[in-house]
């Protein structure tokens, strides 16, 4: 098994990662089944609504890439 | 057949004839051995990994079944913007740690990882059976979907049989060729124009409807319940953002795409590049829901994206982007062809059958065994009927079944074989009696959730036997720590 410890900035994009997950699939199914409007960038709200989060999801993504997650030492 | 079918016959099979000709390239580099055939010695470039791994990943599922359930049942395919961001993480956790046991052991199938971190040959050979046995469907759906594109383009003057027993041929005249370095070749090919097809099919239909703005506002008139979620469709909401991407992931054929990586810094980058591909299913989920205003009786879902392009497209850009769908199944198809046949040759029959044939004898195994099992994904094409995602989902249940004792294998020591294989059996029986059996199905599972419930069975047994059966030897172990101490130290 591994011994490795994460450091902080690994363990705070996980925590980032683990929140844009939540958000995409939880609120979407339990609190705006039924919403259609506001429409967001044109599209019905449930569809507007993941593409932000998406959006969201990508940065941290690159952010994680560039810190090779949370382990580049300069 | 009129002119137009021809030609937009001719178009989709230059399309086909590309990768061949790219088949026949990759062949004359390849060398006799099976660590060349099926893992391509293990030195494949981060460009061709991550179209080979996208272009596997994209589908006839995703292409072809996500138009029909925009169609046919509104945003629930709209999880898997989510489910793709999951599977590039997935990639990242376990991709990189499969890739660097894979490497310091020679592994070449799945099975050579399960027989060594568990010490079991039988544990292997469970995980080899349910590889073949679910990857089956899998590859029925890419072979169905084919032809069905291909029986369109024709204006039916080619029927459904000949069509997908083409789509079968054309498959294996280029994996028999040149092994792992045709099919990433290839899907080098395939990805792009998959990615750009999706996307710009979805814009031009939209626009024939004044945009997709205008188009949502129509669709607000005519069928307002496809703008949200139906009632009682969140279970198959998170049920699919599970088991889609964990099945796909656990399939053969992303196993070779983790051992056969040259270098590990590309499973950083990899979540980042996968999630943003998702963006192309705006195509998909453009095209769905303008055919419920085009042409609201299509009876067969699956096949909205060519009915609605022949009709409404010059028939040019639709057999061109009929084609990049053909590449979607047909990038997929090889794939799971190919690493089948693997986990056949080297676990099967190098393993039990004849254990002294040659390298180059065995690669010729290889190839045969591919004739063979898509001939019967051909015939499960014709008698196995029901929607691509639909029998995908199952297929992809199934696989999904060996993340449980792959976790188990770096993350938690109490894993034991016994648990794994409890919870391995548990998982694929519970999932066998949800499929022939819907009924059985409990609770609010029983909204698409069945293939998600056999997983969560199987991930209790498994903690519950291993906790309570023989740890794995510790001498085992301490190998496996050693291995653990170079990952660490060189901070993959």
């Amino acid at each position: 098994m591994s011994k490795h410890k994460m450091t902080t900035k690994t363990k705070i994009i996980w925590i980032l990662l683990l929140i844009g997950f939540a958000a995409m699939e939880f609120p979407g199914v339990f609190f705006f089944q039924d919403m259609v409007d506001p429409f967001i960038f044109g599209f019905p709200f449930i569809y507007g609504y993941i593409l932000c989060w998406w959006a969201y999801m990508a940065v941290i993504l690159l952010y994680a890439y560039r810190t090779d997650w949370g382990h580049a030492v300069k | 057949m009129t002119g137009q079918n021809i030609g937009a016959l001719v178009i989709i099979g230059l399309f086909m004839l590309i990768p061949l000709a790219m088949g026949a390239i990759a062949g004359k580099k390849s060398l006799p051995t099976t660590e060349d055939f099926f893992v391509q010695g293990r030195g494949m470039g981060s460009i061709a990994v991550f179209f080979t791994v996208a272009a596997t990943w994209w589908s006839a599922f995703a292409f072809m079944g996500s138009n029909a359930l925009f169609y046919a049942r509104g945003p629930l395919y709209w999880t898997a913007i989510a489910w793709n961001i999951l599977f590039g993480v997935l990639y990242f956790v376990v991709g990189k740690r499969v890739w660097f046991f894979g490497k310091t052991n020679n592994y070449i199938t799945p099975k050579d990882f399960f027989k060594h971190q568990y010490g079991s040959e039988a544990l292997g050979n469970i995980v080899a059976i349910i590889m073949l046995l679910f990857t089956l469907p899998y590859l029925q759906i890419q072979l169905t979907g084919g032809a069905y594109l291909i029986e369109v383009a024709s204006g039916g003057l080619i029927n459904f049989k000949l069509a997908a027993l083409m789509f079968y041929v054309v498959i294996i005249i280029y994996v028999w060729s040149g092994g792992l370095r045709a099919v990433a070749w290839t899907d080098i090919f395939y990805g792009v124009l998959l990615f750009f097809g999706m996307i710009y099919g979805g814009i031009y239909i939209a626009n024939l409807l004044g945009g997709p703005v205008e188009m949502f506002e129509q669709l607000r008139v005519i069928k307002p319940e496809n703008l949200a979620l139906q009632p009682n469709a969140w279970m198959a909401w998170l049920a699919m953002f599970i088991i889609t991407p964990v099945g796909a992931f656990m399939g053969p054929q992303l196993w070779t795409r983790m051992y056969a990586v040259k270098s590990p810094k590309l499973f950083n980058l990899m979540p980042f590049l996968l999630g943003f591909a998702a963006i192309a299913y705006i195509g998909s989920m453009l095209v769905g829901n303008s055919a419920v205003i085009l042409e609201p009786t299509i009876e067969q879902a699956d096949k909205v994206l060519p009915v609605i392009l022949y009709k409404y497209a010059p028939f040019v850009l639709a057999s061109l982007i009929i084609a990049c769908g053909a590449a979607a199944a047909m990038s997929t198809a090889n794939s799971q062809i190919h690493a089948m046949s693997a986990v056949y040759t080297v676990d099967i029959h190098k393993a039990y059958i004849n254990k002294n044939l040659s390298e180059r004898k065995l690669v010729w195994v290889g190839r045969w065994t591919i004739l063979i099992l898509s001939a019967i994904a051909y015939v499960m094409a014709l008698y196995v009927p029901g929607l691509l995602v639909t029998i995908g989902l199952v297929a992809l249940a199934g696989t999904a079944q060996v993340m449980i004792p792959t976790l188990g294998a770096f993350f938690w020591r109490r894993s034991t074989v016994a648990g794994a294989t409890a919870g391995l059996l548990v998982g694929i029986g519970l999932l066998v009696l949800f499929t022939f059996v819907p009924t059985t199905v409990p609770g609010v599972f029983a909204f698409g959730g069945g293939g998600l419930l056999s997983l969560i069975c199987n991930l209790i047994v498994f903690v519950v036997v291993s906790s309570f059966t023989k740890p794995r030897p510790k001498a085992l172990m301490d190998e496996l720590d050693r291995q653990y101490e170079d990952f660490d130290s060189k901070r993959y």
